[in-house]
C-alpha cells in the first residue's frame, strides 16, 4: 500500500504521502474499529466479497493501482468541494503546491491490518515537521480564500496577493523543496498558465455565453492555457480569459506546472477501427474531419 | 479513402437516444423497437436491439449514430457498440426515480472505454424535474474521479442535441496531436 501511495505522489497533483495522524484521508482495513476523530474521509479497504454496506467508499483488496489512484482523486474531489461550501477545512487546490497526507490505519492503538506499514511510514513525520506543514496549509487556505473572495466581488480587476506572513514562515523549520507547481490567481491569470479542470463547471458558469460549453469541453480533456485554448476553439481569446477567470475563482480549475503540456501519448493521435469489412483497417481522424463535421452539424 | 465514425448514444430507457438521433440524422432511424411490458417505463415501445441513424460528410465519409438498448440486462451491448467510437453521449432522464444513480451506473459499466473517449452527459426533462441538479451529476461524477461535461439537453430541439456533440468533437479535437501555434482569433 506504501508503494502505491508514493507512486501516486510521483507528478500527480496532490501530492498524498503516508501519515499516522492528521490526514486528509484515511485507509483502513476491513472490521478495522476506531476511526480516528479526525478522518473527514474513511476509505475501506476489503475483500471484493465483504463489500461495506452501500455509500461507503472502499477499494477491494488486494490493491489495484488503478483503483487506488481514482479512489483517491475523487476524496480529493471531494474535499475539495466540501471545503468550498465551509463545511470542513479547506485543502487549497493542487496548483498551490499543498500537501495531503493518507494513513493505512487508527492511530491510538485501534487494531489495524496495516501495522507494519504504519511503522514505515513514520518516518515522514517529525512533530514539527508536520506542525510546520499544517501552518503553511492554513496559511495557504487563508490566503486562497482571500483571493477567490476579492475574485468573487471584482472579478475583472487586477488585485494583489495578500501580504505573506513573513513573521510566521520565518519562524517554522526547513520545508522539503516543493513540487512544481505553479501560481495562479483568478485576479491575475497568465495567459500561458495551462489549467486543469478538476470538476465540471456549474451550470451558471456556462449559461454566461453559449460558447463556455465547448470551451471547458477543450479542458476537460487536458490542461490548456488561455492562448491554447483560444487556438484551439478559435474562440476570442478575451472570452477564453474570462471563462477561465470565473473557473479558476469557481474552484472548477487548478494550475498545472508550466512544464510543455502535450496531448497524452496514447491519445495523440485517435484512431478509429474500421466498422465494414470494405472498408481501410484504421482511420484515422484529423482536424480537417473535425472541421467538417462541424461544418456539416452547422456548428459556428 | 471510405472513412466511417461512430457516436454512440446511451442511458436509460426512455431517455430519449431514439429521439436525439433521429433529430441528427440524415435517414430516418433504423429501429429495433418492440412493445414495452414493463409497466416502470411509461412508453409504448422500447428498443431491444440498437437504433442506427446516419450522418453523411459527402464523398466516402459518414458518421454512423448507435443508440444502445438502454436495460441494464443490456449492458454488453454497450461494451460491443462503444468500442472504438468517436464519442459517446450520456442520456439521463432526470424524470426516474434515481437519475444520479442511473449515470453511475453507466459510467461504471463503461469505465474502462471511457478513460479514453470523448464523452458528454446530456440530462433530460430538467425543465419538469429540476432535482437533482446538473451540479449534482457534476459532483457525482468527481466522486468517480471523473470530469465529464453535464448539460441539459431536450433531445426533441436539433440544437440541443448539437450542442452535446460540439462538447464531444471539442474533446476528440484536444486529444489530436498539437499543430504549430498560429494567431488565436482577434477580439471583436
Amino acid at each position: 500500500m506504501r508503494l502505491f501511495v508514493n507512486l501516486q505522489a510521483r507528478g500527480q497533483a496532490p501530492d498524498w504521502v503516508m501519515s499516522p495522524e492528521g490526514a486528509d484521508v484515511v485507509l483502513q482495513g476491513p472490521g478495522q474499529a476506531g476511526t480516528p476523530p479526525w478522518a473527514e474521509e474513511v476509505i475501506t479497504v476489503a475483500d471484493a466479497g465483504l463489500r461495506p454496506p452501500p455509500g461507503q467508499a472502499w477499494l477491494s483488496s488486494p490493491l489495484q493501482y488503478d483503483d487506488l489512484q481514482a479512489t483517491l482523486q475523487a476524496a480529493a474531489s471531494a474535499l475539495h468541494m466540501t471545503a468550498r461550501t465551509g463545511a470542513r477545512r479547506v485543502p487549497p487546490p493542487a496548483g498551490a503546491g499543498f500537501v495531503s497526507t493518507v494513513t493505512d490505519g487508527a492511530p491510538g492503538g485501534a487494531p489495524s491490518g496495516f501495522a507494519s506499514t504504519l511503522s514505515e511510514a513514520r518516518t515522514l513525520d517529525t512533530d514539527a515537521a508536520t506542525n510546520a506543514r499544517q501552518r503553511l496549509a492554513r496559511l495557504a487556505e487563508l490566503e486562497q480564500l482571500q483571493r477567490e473572495l476579492a475574485a468573487r466581488s471584482r472579478p475583472a480587476a487586477a488585485l494583489p496577493a495578500p501580504p505573506a506572513p513573513a513573521v510566521e514562515r520565518d519562524t517554522l523549520p526547513p520545508q522539503p523543496a516543493p513540487p512544481p507547481t505553479a501560481e495562479a490567481s483568478p485576479a491575475t491569470l497568465d495567459p500561458a498558465q495551462p489549467l486543469r479542470l478538476v470538476r465540471w463547471p456549474s451550470h451558471d458558469d456556462l449559461r454566461r455565453d453559449p460558447r463556455h460549453a465547448r470551451l471547458a469541453g477543450f479542458l476537460a480533456t487536458r490542461p490548456l492555457s488561455c492562448n491554447e485554448l483560444a487556438r484551439l476553439s478559435g474562440v476570442e481569446q478575451a472570452i477564453c480569459h474570462d471563462l477561465a477567470l470565473a473557473l479558476l475563482a469557481g474552484g472548477c480549475v487548478v494550475a498545472e506546472a508550466r512544464a510543455p503540456v502535450a496531448a497524452p501519448p496514447p491519445a495523440a493521435t485517435v484512431t478509429v477501427l474500421a466498422a465494414s469489412p470494405a472498408m481501410a483497417p484504421r482511420a484515422v481522424v484529423n482536424r480537417g474531419l473535425i472541421a467538417r463535421l462541424r461544418q456539416r452539424f452547422g456548428l459556428r | 479513402m471510405a472513412l466511417e465514425l461512430k457516436i454512440v448514444f446511451t442511458g436509460p430507457p426512455g431517455a430519449g437516444k431514439t429521439t436525439a438521433i433521429g433529430a441528427i440524422s440524415d435517414t430516418a432511424p433504423v429501429m429495433t423497437d418492440v412493445t414495452n411490458h414493463d409497466p416502470a417505463l411509461a412508453k409504448a415501445q422500447t428498443t431491444v436491439g440498437m437504433d442506427y441513424g446516419l450522418v453523411s460528410l459527402g464523398g466516402q465519409e459518414q458518421v454512423r449514430l448507435f443508440g444502445t438498448p438502454g436495460q441494464g440486462r443490456f449492458d454488453f451491448m454497450w461494451r460491443i457498440l462503444v468500442k472504438d467510437a468517436l464519442g459517446l453521449v450520456i442520456l439521463i432522464d432526470n424524470s426516474r426515480p434515481d437519475p444520479v444513480a442511473d449515470l453511475r451506473g453507466f459510467v461504471e459499466a463503461l469505465r474502462p472505454e471511457l478513460a479514453d473517449m470523448a464523452c458528454v452527459v446530456g440530462v433530460g426533462r430538467q425543465a419538469q424535474h429540476p432535482q437533482p441538479s446538473l451540479d449534482a451529476f457534476a459532483e457525482a461524477l468527481a466522486d468517480l474521479g471523473r470530469v465529464v461535461p453535464v448539460l441539459a439537453v431536450d433531445v426533441r430541439q436539433r440544437d440541443d442535441v448539437l450542442m452535446l456533440l460540439d462538447v464531444v468533437l471539442a474533446q476528440v479535437q484536444a486529444r489530436l496531436p498539437d499543430e504549430p501555434a498560429s494567431p488565436p482569433a482577434p477580439p471583436v
